[in-house]
């Protein structure tokens, strides 16, 4: 059986914590990293904006600074996401290999499989939930309220709120499974939040702690993909891609609060 | 599906249509079929260059981020401003109003490694398996 890489990270901060995931995509990409499923929390607390949504119109920043809320852009799409009181699974691979269909859509059910797997073995009636609604651009910001593509609900009402970015031979899937629900912060934190109503967490269902969740969706993973998982630590070269992520990105206004129409994109292979 | 005899196909599933040392790129039908709706285009700036087989942008669709890459090298010389407003048009049509970028080549010599409209339809016969 294959063996794959297995990170539990400490509670960082939400630039380390992208920071970190695009590191290890870089190091799966170029070969020298197996595959990962990384599992971290965030603290302080964090909200994700997706690669091309406009923080600035997204997220109320003076309620952010005064909550002590981060605000960070993620590499993947998608919408706004509250880190908090919630854990955030990774999963990186090659895009080649036989655990996942090589497309967007048959790696979101793959990965879903197992997370929805992960859930059911704690008692989680979690089921993956197939719809065709379209993700347009005026939907609102809050990533909770739009169920895409295979979807893991709780009597309909969505638990997880995932994300991909594909290119370089490699995929990144993170996404955020919520411990427990604040949805006054929410509605204080974002500008456009809608269909709160389908938004459910952990705690409504069962009072086990992220601890137990890890080793659940850990097996979930296990068995949906026929791998064994390892746990290990980042290797030299991602701590130090990552902390290098953190400084000239993740941590910049500039990245944070503009499209990439307005910075060209991600910065050219000489500023990495 | 319909793969152009005119244009030139590259195995990240773009396509080049070449008009003496300049070529348009847009995504293949079969791109936009696995991409789904795109909501989102991230193109270069004009005046910008690109390198073959390096990413020249992104696309969002089914909230995934896909990175685009060169079939060819060459010069940025124009890019459809249509697709910001309507990025759905590289959906709908993806080899007339859904082009991305049209570049100065600046190696000919890159266009013999492309594939014909039936070698790329046979490549992604045989990458579905």
């Amino acid at each position: 059986m294959q063996s794959w890489r297995l990170i539990i990270s400490p509670p960082s901060d939400g630039f380390t914590n992208m920071a970190v995931d695009e590191a290890i995509f870089k190091a799966v990409s170029a070969g020298t990293s197996l595959p990962t499923l990384r599992f971290y929390t965030w603290e302080p607390p964090a909200v994700s904006v997706g690669y091309f949504q406009n923080s600035l119109g997204e997220v109320d920043l003076a309620v952010c600074r005064k909550m002590g809320i981060d605000v960070v852009r993620r590499l993947t799409g998608g919408r706004a996401v509250l880190h908090d009181r919630e854990l955030t699974y990774s999963i990186i691979s090659p895009d080649n290999v036989s655990n996942f269909p090589d497309n967007i859509l048959g790696t979101y059910k793959i990965v879903s499989s197992c997370l929805v797997s992960g859930l059911n073995s704690i008692g989680l009636n979690a089921l993956l939930t197939s719809s065709v609604r379209k993700a347009g651009r005026d939907s609102p910001s809050a990533c909770f309220t739009s169920p895409s593509h295979y979807e893991i609900t709780i009597d309909g009402k969505k638990l997880v709120g995932s994300a991909q970015r594909r290119g370089e031979g490699a995929f990144l899937q993170h996404g955020s499974i919520l411990m427990e629900f604040d949805r006054e912060k929410l509605e204080k934190v974002l500008h456009k939040t809608g269909g709160l109503d389908s938004v459910t967490s952990i705690s409504e269902h069962s009072c086990i702690d992220i601890a137990g969740l890890v080793s659940s969706l850990v097996m979930g993973f296990e068995r949906g993909l026929g791998v064994s998982f390892s746990e290990g630590g980042m290797t030299d070269e991602e701590v130090a891609l990552s902390k290098q992520y953190r400084k000239k990105r993740y941590s910049r206004p500039e990245w944070n609060f503009r499209r990439p129409s307005e910075t060209g994109g991600i910065p050219s292979k000489g500023e990495d | 599906m319909d793969f152009p005899k005119e244009l030139k196909y590259h195995k990240e599933h773009c396509w080049v249509k070449v008009e003496g040392n300049r070529a348009l790129i847009g995504i293949t039908e079969h791109a936009q079929e696995e991409l789904g709706d795109i909501v989102y285009v991230e193109l270069p700036e004009r005046g910008s260059e690109t390198e073959q087989d390096e990413s020249f942008g992104t696309v969002e669709s089914a909230k995934a981020i896909s990175e685009l890459f060169a079939p060819v090298s060459g010069h940025v010389v124009d890019i459809n401003n249509d697709l910001a407003d309507q990025p759905e048009l590289i959906n709908d049509d993806p080899y007339e109003s859904g082009w991305m970028i049209e570049i100065e080549i600046s190696d000919t010599s890159e266009l013999d490694s492309l594939l014909s409209a039936e070698q790329y339809r046979k490549y992604i016969e045989e990458e579905k398996g």
